[in-house]
């Protein structure tokens, strides 16, 4: 529930995650190799890069291994390096709009942090985040607990979840209750001395039933609970006009949110398939949103191709505005908040490279439609990005 | 919000009458379903990456994945 890809931090904290990343996926390799051979290792590298000029580095390791016949152990970190365009305050929007502020420095007048995009100067941010997940097979029942730690110079998040998996019909239905309870610390980078906390809790329920021989349906649930500051410390809105100064963000700090979807997945035959997907959310923030996604897959020999298109809208926060002619309880103009709707594009490939290594790559291109002002966003309109994930597995 | 324990309630019953209304299909007729290409999208291996990169975009998440479903072989 953490915002992954807020903040700043040293620079060369992104090298040495990388060592740490590589050392922990030595010791898996070697776990890996001394506890059998069901036991598998995955490294996957992401990549992200926006048309506001963030981009993101994940790399990733994955091990698995079977204790024994009944018990199994996954471990996985990964790291996200975060960078951006500096930010140019001579191209600010409100800059040009009061020549009053075109001297000094932007520490002049401002914490190191631009305060209408919400970007830090030179900004880069390392998360890293270590999970581990045990799972226990009894006759047809899996139970899974988990635990989560994530960490950026200014965020630490701790989610800790157990999950009950039930097999039931002959293995026609599986039916699925989790929960997790997230504790999340923010400490603002100009501010350490400042700790705000949130809590999270959330249920899930997802059962997926057998149709027939050539067809499955998935249903999912999830209701999640989230309490303490939800604002963005480094989020700020525009109060009366351009020359005024921006004051922070404020969002109610209670969230209730719900979500459904389904899933339905028929063979074409031919090794081929199409899936239809839905999604509802809506939480108490007034954020209403749904989610349309199709797919079809096609395999050729050991490898499956897929193409997907997925369409996605919301509408806004019931505060959420753009600009506040007067001060308010409640003020923010993230842009997550806003009405919008974005599409995704993808294309994958996976399958096994011999008998010991499975390879997957997709690339995915995101586009965001919105009607938003942006005379006072350092972006100059909605994001578009595109998403590369590139995976191999020794099993 | 209001409308959410109803479409829970909705979803609950849905997912009963879905299962009894279901016919058994046996191990031995699941030969397609196991399939990769009949792998739920939300289970694909890059899955956790695309999610993570929209939630930084985006205000819904979660609503997918799980387990079960395709030759029921574990």
């Amino acid at each position: 529930m953490s915002r992954p890809w807020a903040g700043k931090a040293d620079p060369g904290a992104a090298v040495a995650a990388a060592r740490r990343l590589g050392a922990a996926l030595l010791a898996g390799c070697l776990l890996a190799a001394g506890l059998g051979a069901d036991s598998s290792m995955g490294l996957r590298y992401s990549h992200y890069d926006g048309s506001d000029g963030v981009t993101v580095v994940s790399p990733e390791g994955d091990v698995h291994a079977d204790l024994d016949d009944r018990s199994q152990v996954a471990l996985h970190y990964g790291v996200d390096a975060v960078s951006a365009a500096s930010f140019n305050y001579a191209k600010s929007k409100t800059h040009l709009a009061d020549p009053a502020r075109m001297v000094g420095d932007c520490k002049t007048c401002h914490n190191p942090v631009d305060a209408i995009s919400g970007a830090s100067l030179n900004y880069r941010d390392t998360r890293q985040e270590l999970g581990v997940t045990f799972i226990r097979h009894w006759g047809e029942t899996d139970l899974k607990p988990s635990y989560i730690h994530s960490q950026e110079d200014d965020y630490t998040s701790q989610t800790v979840g157990m999950s009950v998996a039930q097999n039931l019909f002959s293995r026609d239905t599986n039916l699925e209750l989790g929960y997790r309870h997230g504790d999340n610390q923010i400490q603002p980078v100009w501010d350490k001395a400042r700790v705000e906390e949130m809590g999270t809790d959330t249920a899930t329920l997802a059962l997926t039933q057998v149709l027939g021989r050539l067809s499955e349906l998935r249903l999912n649930a999830e209701l999640s609970d989230l309490r303490g500051f939800l604002s963005n410390p480094y989020s700020f809105v525009q109060v009366g006009n351009l020359t005024t100064q921006p004051a922070a963000e404020s969002e109610p700090d209670e969230r209730l949110q719900s979500v459904l979807g389904a899933a339905f997945k028929q063979s074409l035959g031919w090794d081929s398939s199409a899936e239809l997907d839905y999604r509802y959310y809506g939480d108490d923030w007034g954020v209403t949103a749904g989610t349309v996604q199709g797919q079809v897959d096609k395999q050729w020999g050991p490898f499956t191709v897929d193409a997907g298109w997925r369409h996605y809208s919301q509408s806004q926060a019931w505060f959420f505005r753009n600009f506040y002619a007067q001060p308010r309880a409640y003020m923010s103009r993230d842009l997550k908040l806003a009405a919008f709707s974005d599409d995704l594009f993808s294309l994958g490939l996976r399958g096994s490279l011999g008998e010991d290594w499975d390879l997957d790559m997709s690339y995915s291109h995101y586009l965001r439609r919105d009607g938003l002002d942006y005379r006072l966003y350092f972006s100059n309109g909605p994001v578009a990005a595109d998403l590369l994930s590139v995976g191999f597995t020794y099993r | 919000m209001r409308a959410a324990p109803a479409l829970l309630r909705a979803l609950g019953l849905a997912g009963l009458a879905l299962c009894a209304g279901c016919a058994t299909v046996q191990p031995w007729e699941k030969a397609e379903l196991g399939k990769p290409c009949m792998q739920f999208s939300g289970d694909g291996p890059a899955q956790a990456f695309r999610a993570h990169a929209l939630i930084t975009n985006e205000q819904a998440m979660g609503g997918e994945g799980g387990s079960g479903g395709g030759c029921g072989c574990r």
